[in-house]
């Protein structure tokens, strides 16, 4: 109800201005949480290293005011922030769409980054390299003094840029975006992002676009006889890491309306399985998604056993590279994550053309 | 008809790598059935000769002769045939067996697995037999002790049929019994099978003994070649070890250690007893005779007065009289006769000596 | 002799152990296949489902066949240089030519492929696929052998020979290291599964190239069968006795660089096995013979891969174990048992 109010008051007001804050309603996302009080934000991003949880906790108040004394003491991060550096791709696109790309000083990868006017900002070097991981340039970070430096952590501390960057005493904000399992999950995180940005109104209108996309081809296609069955990824050295049935990419493909020859298999990241064992369930699967091959050619070099699965002999493979570019960056990883309703028309179209006919896939590319 | 089995023209031995000659114009000669023996102080080369002639080293000029050719012509296989080499450490693989490590020395004969013919085994066992360790087959050489180890390894050269036996220092680490029994073994070998047998040693007394001829090498890389009786004679032996500060005694044929000379000696006796008791008094700086009298006068210095020495009694037990100028004594073994002789010039040496 | 009687039973034994093994290697696995189906698979004879037999033949055979050929060869050239260097703890990776196969590997692996963002396990690497593994893997290998064999004509002293292959053994491990730090976490992944040690990744295709190496290491190994136990005392015995001491460890080396080489190509590096299994063929059989030692090692060598293989597919699970871990798991055991009924590993030279 209180929801219903906000937005009317959004509609009559136009924009947002700072001192207007409002209680988001997170639905699908899980790795972060925020808390309305009364002149500020609470975010909590919700993390764990190892087995052990780790709440961050981040306190965004509206630029040019006062610091209320509880807060004291506490990460305080003024909002709309100035500039700001990512250390991932995913998050690209949430900046994109939000119109912040401006305040962008910084990113990991620069040649990891697909979208073409950010590629020409780094070229005119608005947008510097920063490094990934351990190798992260604190130097260069601390002479671009941005306000916020969005990251993420594995959990490995020899591989994660995290430690480094909170030893230099640097300002890290821990996101969690890549553990969300929900496709929705992952595209919410443009609320998130919001906060920082300023731009809570412009996140809740785009999302809702995307999640009524979304939930509307998932219902078209919920709606068939025939659901075909999935295999996924490839082997290496005789043996196949597939996801399990509560990963992303599974869920995604059981709302396009395939079905997954492994969704039975229990958590949220990969299990190693046999090559016999994939061939005994998917010798028979009508198409095979998400391999790492350009052509059927490469495929069967790498292992000539390839060709004992039918959606192979019948030229059902696909993968992941219809978008890609010279530099090797993958729009898949990058706009794929805040667009899933791109991503799912892209496998309904595969699993089930007569539903979205005369569709071109995105994403998704049939293996030549 | 060739009568040297090996033959030396001017050869220099030693580590082309380090640049060391060790050995300088070697001109020697090794015939049938004798028992030369390679003596010299440490570091004169002798392990380096041994291994020069078994060809672990390459000589580094002159030549080296077997069986009248050059050694560079023979082949390694021929030259297997002609030449077996035992060095000083004991090698003991844990888990071969007496009897198959002397089937190794079949090495040059057998076909390319190894594998014994009965001739083989033969030779083999004949091999074992000549050392004295047939009882040994069947057991593993790593529990065998040093001086079987010893004989099991003579064995396997043996097994090479060689016509030259080249050891070095094979007593190295044997107790006195087992360097006995291996130089008589030794010995026997040149002896009965027309074989030569090459050695370097440090046991001085057996190679007197049993060798046929000696080769003496110096720390100046000079050799000498003879009967060993020859190399006392004309004082080649003694010269050599003088600069190492040892003194080679001709007349006992042995090395001493030189004593400080306290004084003359006259020891009345005969026999054993007789030269034991002279041996103890020279252990203690005294010297009977002639000898003593030069002693004297070399060092320049002793006692003025002599020791006298009576032995009564024909057989054990025996007694000891002696007087020192003043003193007397009687003892009833050469140890009390010892101290009390030591007594006194403890006593007699004593600068703040009162009485003489 | 009651120890020839013995010794020939021994070696039945052996016999019987392997093929035991290469049958339950078959029979095992995470579809389960009655092992009368399997043996009318391998006889010829029609089956009536096709999958199994599509299984048995293009799975599970070919990889029985690769942990035989590859047991063999890690343990008869752990015999070798073993021998070679009067060395315990030496193995086949001692020279070297392991580390160089795995720096060849991390080049094709890490390096190559261009830039990839957020990329799968393999994307961009694969292009020539398995061929381009085993040969950078095998380039990588024999680079080392050169400079090895180059410096083996000018080197009199055997222990510096092993000095040397065990540097390079670590200078390639950190070449591996830094190419490792430089690349993307999905590639590192893919180098240390490739580490971990596999033999389902070798298909028919390629069997017979690997066959063919390891026969031909076997051959020049069992060729030296002499001048290995002449080496038994040493290298300067073994020279007295007629051995052409350079020539034999050039046969040797080069040897233990086809064996150890071409394993490592085609299924990772093996550890383990090489430097166990020649101290249990002697304590088994109670001789330093490498009449004997050779092929019982080679026996032994295969039973422990082909048993390593059944235990890191976990029969019963859908689970599998790293092949390495689960060779020095059963390996351990082995020789701390070997070093305590013996009491002196040296002593076994």
């Amino acid at each position: 109800m209180s929801l219903l109010f906000c937005f009317l008051l959004l509609l009559i007001s136009g924009t947002l201005t700072a001192g207007d804050l409002y209680q988001p309603d997170i639905r699908y996302a899980q790795g972060f949480s925020v808390k309305l009080h009364s002149t500020y934000y609470e975010v909590i991003t919700h993390s764990s290293s190892g087995s052990v949880k780790r709440d961050n906790y981040y306190y965004l108040i509206p630029r040019n005011s006062q610091i209320p004394r509880e807060l004291r003491g506490k990460r305080v991060i003024p909002v709309p922030i100035g500039s700001f550096v990512t250390m991932s791709t995913t998050y690209i696109p949430f900046v994109i769409l939000l119109q912040y790309a401006d305040h962008l000083v910084g990113h990991d990868t620069l040649d990891y980054i697909f979208s073409p006017p950010l590629l020409e900002k780094a070229r005119q070097g608005e947008i510097r390299e920063v490094g990934s991981g351990s190798r992260v340039n604190r130097e260069l970070l601390i002479q671009l003094n941005p306000e916020a430096i969005f990251t993420y952590s594995v959990g490995l501390p020899d591989w994660d840029a995290l430690p480094i960057l909170e030893k230099a005493g640097l300002p890290v904000v821990l996101t969690t975006d890549q553990l969300e399992n929900d496709p929705l999950g992952r595209a919410e995180w443009i609320k998130f992002f919001a906060l920082f940005f300023g731009k809570e109104e412009e996140a809740e209108r785009i999302f809702k676009e995307i999640e009524t996309d979304y939930l509307e081809e998932k219902r078209k296609a919920s709606s068939v006889n025939k659901r075909p069955t999935v295999l996924l990824n490839n082997p290496w050295q005789g043996t196949w890491f597939v996801p399990a049935g509560s990963n992303y990419m599974a869920r995604i493909i059981s709302d396009a309306g395939g079905k997954y020859l492994w969704e039975d298999l229990p958590g949220t990241g990969s299990v190693a399985l046999s090559f016999e064992s994939i061939l005994a369930k998917g010798e028979s699967a009508d198409l095979w998604l998400n391999v790492s091959w350009r052509t059927l050619l490469e495929a069967r070099n790498s292992d000539s056993r390839v060709s004992l699965f039918r959606a192979f002999q019948k030229g059902e493979v696909f993968n992941l590279l219809g978008r890609t570019n010279s530099a090797g960056a993958n729009d898949f990883y990058e706009t794929g994550v805040a667009r899933p309703d791109l991503v799912l028309r892209d496998l309904i179209s595969v699993f089930h053309p007569d539903k979205l006919p005369g569709h071109t896939l995105l994403y998704l590319k049939r293996v030549p | 008809m060739i009568k040297e089995l090996l033959s030396t023209k001017n050869l220099s031995a030693g580590y082309k790598k380090e640049n060391r000659t060790v050995i300088n114009n070697l001109n020697f000669s090794l015939y049938p059935g004798e028992l030369v023996c390679l003596l010299g102080p440490n570091g004169s080369g002798k392990s380096t000769l041994i291994k020069t002639l078994g060809g672990i080293i390459p000589p580094l000029a002159g030549e080296l002769l077997l069986l009248g050719r050059s050694l560079k012509t023979f082949s390694l296989q021929e030259r297997a045939r002609t030449v077996g080499l035992v060095l000083t450490e004991l090698i003991s693989p844990g888990y071969l067996k007496a009897f198959d490590l002397v089937a190794l020395g079949r090495h040059p004969y057998t076909n390319w697995r190894g594998s014994l013919s009965w001739a083989d085994r033969k030779v083999v066992m004949e091999s074992l037999e000549a050392t004295g360790a047939s009882a040994l087959i069947h057991r593993y050489v790593g529990r065998l002790s040093d001086g079987e180890k010893q004989k099991v390894m003579i064995a396997r050269a043996l097994a090479q049929e060689p016509k030259i036996l080249l050891l070095d220092e094979p007593t190295a680490f044997l107790d006195i019994p087992r360097r006995l029994e291996t130089f008589r073994l030794l010995k026997n070998l040149s002896e009965q099978t027309g074989k030569t047998v090459f050695l370097s040693t440090h046991d001085l007394d057996l190679a007197l003994q049993r060798a046929d001829r000696i080769i003496l090498l110096n720390s100046s890389g000079e050799s000498f070649i003879g009967a060993p009786e020859d190399l006392v004679l004309d004082g080649t032996l003694e010269k050599s070890f003088l600069p190492e500060g040892v003194t080679f005694d001709r007349e006992r044929g042995g090395f001493v250690l030189p004593q400080e000379f306290k004084g003359e000696a006259l020891v009345e006796g005969s026999g054993t007893v007789k030269s034991w008791t002279i041996k103890a008094l020279e252990r203690n700086g005294f010297y009977p005779g002639a000898s003593g009298a030069e002693m004297k006068r070399g060092a320049g210095r002793g006692m003025e007065e002599r020791l006298l020495v009576s032995i009564q009694g024909s057989s054990a037990p025996y007694l000891w009289l002696w007087q020192l100028g003043e003193q007397k004594g009687e003892a009833d073994s050469i140890h009390l006769l010892i101290r009390q002789i030591r007594q006194v010039i403890r006593f007699l040496e004593k600068p703040e000596a009162g009485q003489p | 002799m009651k120890k020839r009687g013995s010794r020939l039973v021994l070696g039945l034994v052996l016999i019987l152990s392997v093929c035991f093994l290469f049958l339950l290697s078959l029979s095992l696995g995470s579809v389960a296949i009655p092992f009368k189906e399997i043996v009318k698979i391998l006889l010829g004879l029609p089956v009536e489902s096709s999958a199994w037999q599509k299984i048995v033949l293009l799975f599970r055979l070919p990889k029985a066949l690769a942990a035989l050929l590859a047991g063999a060869a890690l343990s008869v050239s752990g015999l070798l240089m073993q021998t070679l260097f009067r060395n315990p703890l030496a193995g086949p990776s001692v020279l070297g030519i392991n580390a160089g196969a795995g720096l060849g590997v991390a080049v094709t692996v890490l390096a190559a492929g261009g830039g990839v963002g957020g990329a799968t396990l393999l994307e961009g690497f694969s292009w020539f696929g398995q061929v381009s593994l085993v040969v950078s893997s095998a380039i990588g290998a024999g680079l080392v052998l050169v400079v090895i064999m180059f410096l083996s004509r000018r080197i009199d002293n055997i222990m510096t020979l092993l000095i040397l292959g065990l540097l390079f053994g670590y200078a390639a491990e950190a070449g591996v290291s830094i190419l490792m730090h430089l690349s993307v976490a999905e590639r590192v992944q893919a180098y240390i599964f490739w580490s971990f040690g596999s033999f389902s990744g070798v298909t028919w295709d390629s069997l017979w190239v690997f066959a063919l190496f390891v026969i031909l290491g076997l051959l020049l190994g069992f060729g030296t069968v002499k001048q290995l136990n002449a080496l038994l005392l040493g290298e300067g015995y073994a020279f007295s006795m007629g051995v052409r001491i350079r020539r034999t460890r050039r046969l040797i080396i080069l040897s233990t660089a086809l064996l150890a080489g071409v394993t490592t190509a085609f299924c990772g590096p093996i550890t383990f096995i090489g430097i166990a299994i020649p101290h249990l063929a002697r304590v088994l059989f109670a001789s330093s013979d490498h009449k004997l030692l050779l092929p019982a090692s080679l026996l032994l060598g295969s039973s422990s891969a082909l048993l390593s293989d059944i235990v890191s597919q976990v029969p019963g699970q859908d689970l599998l174990l790293p092949l390495n871990a689960v060779t020095s798991i059963l390996g351990a055991p082995v020789v701390i048992w070997v070093i305590l009924k013996r009491k002196n590993l040296q002593e076994s030279f």
